[in-house]
């Protein structure tokens, strides 16, 4: 029977939005955590995560999907957001969805940037997952470039004309705007360092990245063992507005020899 | 400015998930309803709704935000009983929205093919006593098509590319398959059929009944459709000029209003609205 609970996880301030979707009786020791895209391909990206979700569920495996602070429903104003806040509320996720579940282990798979934040927060937590699946992860500078740095905007501070009005966005640090999601520019900066190209797998822990580009390719950190490509279409590999069948049935394929 | 948030599932099968926002004491202003523009989760296009939800809280206004049944984060009933179900389903978030916050009236929010459902549901349930309504259809009446008309000719001078611009004209006339922007919204229309005019007149007289206000927000995506003040009275000849309804254009504006400032500009357009309503 699958079990699905909304909640609000963590303290007021902090608090995540999540959903659980729980197997019961459960049929396998290992849970997937899902971790979001950011920004316009996070809430484009939703629909997949819910559909990838319910297919896991189904298949007898609990699965948590949540939105980090600073985006999605969770608390927190974008402009505010911090990096290793994201990195904290993935462990922060991942041990909510161990306890809610009783599995000892899981799985993180991470979409989008959400894989960049994913691999980041697997190197440093004390518990980390038996096995990473990085879906389309931001694997170079260009790569980075084209997704964040070139639709990026600056944010015009608002010359309180009518004070009586609330103000929807304030902030004392330089912020830039991408397709009306406003991150500070460290977090920017931060997000740069998070490529693949500049982090290795982590050592001891199954990592495989689903990529439909060839970029990684001739990287000496990330062997062809640890990297997967999509053949698929343009239209198959995207990420939002559409949910690929196809697609879900890949990544389900990656997790189904997990305990 | 401190806005209490709690996740709330509700419907008769528990189905439909939302988030309630709450300020931070308790008044007896109305509370606002957001629910999903199109295919789009409950936080809307670019946080829109998350963003609008808690600076309303901040001044007092309660909300939900929700995912009708089959979007977002909401499940499909296993027994769908419902002729319309997404409009059953926003009057369970009424419902809902009224039962958590203690206010007997609301004010619903849409965007695109929501604001379908806001002037159909404001039209028979009595706690809506007010409606905002984002990129809602618009109806060109001669006079419109005559400022398309010399807007965009005072453009294309200002631009000087008169001759591209002639021949991209008559190129879409003569071959308006090969236009993309043209099939793309023929895409659209054809998932959100446009309704004659005097339906829509009856809708929006229905969502103005009774005394209740209706704030249209037209932004630079029906700028070929909506380009004069009044112009929904001369569309509309039956919607009476007494009416509480107040028509206001972001021509800078894009459909999801992706730029903080154009949120910004939409806040402050809410605010004023009910800052009138209030007078009254």
């Amino acid at each position: 029977m699958q079990l699905i609970s909304a909640s609000r996880i963590g303290v007021p301030g902090k608090a995540l939005f999540g959903v659980c979707h729980l197997d019961r009786p459960a049929r396998h020791s290992t849970a997937v955590l899902l971790c979001n895209p950011l920004g316009v391909d996070g809430v484009g990206a939703h629909r997949t995560l819910v559909v990838l979700a319910e297919a896991l569920s189904q298949a007898g495996r609990s699965t948590l999907r949540f939105d980090y602070r600073y985006t999605g429903d969770s608390d927190g104003r974008c402009e505010e957001a911090r990096l290793e806040h994201w990195l904290d509320d993935i462990c922060d996720a991942d041990a909510h969805l161990r306890a809610i579940s009783g599995c000892a282990d899981t799985a993180w798979v991470g979409l989008g940037a959400g894989a960049n934040l994913a691999l980041a927060a697997a190197m440093r937590t004390g518990s980390p997952p038996v096995s990473l699946l990085l879906w389309e992860p931001i694997e170079t500078a260009a790569d980075f470039a084209a997704e964040f740095r070139a639709p990026s905007q600056p944010v015009r501070q608002r010359k309180s004309a009518k004070a009586e009005h609330p103000v929807l966005f304030q902030s004392a640090e330089p912020v830039r705007q991408i397709h009306g999601f406003p991150l500070p520019v460290h977090v920017l900066d931060g997000l740069e360092t998070l490529t693949l190209e500049r982090q290795s797998p982590p050592p001891g822990l199954r990592s495989l990245v689903l990529s439909s580009r060839s970029t990684l390719s001739g990287h000496s950190r990330w062997t062809r063992r640890e990297i997967e490509f999509w053949r698929t279409t343009a239209d198959e590999f995207s990420i939002s507005r559409t949910v690929s069948r196809k697609l879900i049935a890949t990544v389900m394929d990656q997790l189904r020899d997990l305990p | 400015v401190s806005v209490n948030e709690s996740c709330v599932v509700f419907g008769p099968e528990r189905n439909l998930v939302g988030t309630l926002a709450m300020p931070e004491r308790r008044t007896d202003l109305p509370a606002f309803v957001f629910f999903n523009p199109g295919f789009t989760g409950r936080i809307g296009p670019t946080r829109l709704y998350v963003r609008l939800a808690r600076a309303l809280a901040g001044i007092g206004f309660p909300s939900l935000r929700f995912d009708l049944s089959g979007l977002g984060d909401s499940r499909r009933p296993v027994n769908p009983g419902d002729v319309e179900p997404h409009l059953a389903d926003i009057r369970r978030g009424i419902d809902e929205v009224l039962r958590l916050s203690g206010s007997s009236r609301c004010i619903l929010v849409g965007l695109c093919s929501a604001t379908d459902q806001c002037l159909k549901v404001a039209g028979i349930d009595d706690r809506v006593i007010g409606s905002v309504l984002l990129d809602a259809f618009a109806y060109r009446t001669p006079r419109a098509l005559r400022v398309h008309f010399w807007n965009r000719v005072r453009k294309t001078l200002l631009s000087g590319n008169l001759f591209a611009t002639a021949w991209r004209m008559l190129h879409r006339r003569l071959r308006p398959e090969a236009e993309p922007a043209a099939a793309a919204n023929d895409i659209w229309l054809e998932l959100r059929p446009k309704p004659p005019a005097p339906v829509f007149s009856s809708w929006l007289a229905g969502a103005l009944r009774n005394d209740a206000g209706v704030l249209m927000v037209y932004t630079s995506y029906s700028v070929g459709y909506h380009n004069y003040r009044d112009q929904i009275y001369d569309a509309h000849p039956e919607i009476p000029r007494q009416a509480d309804l107040r028509v206001c254009r972001l021509p800078h504006a894009d459909h999801v209003f992706s730029r903080v400032e154009w949120q910004q500009d939409l806040l402050d357009i809410i605010v004023d609205w009910l800052n009138r309503a209030r007078a009254k």
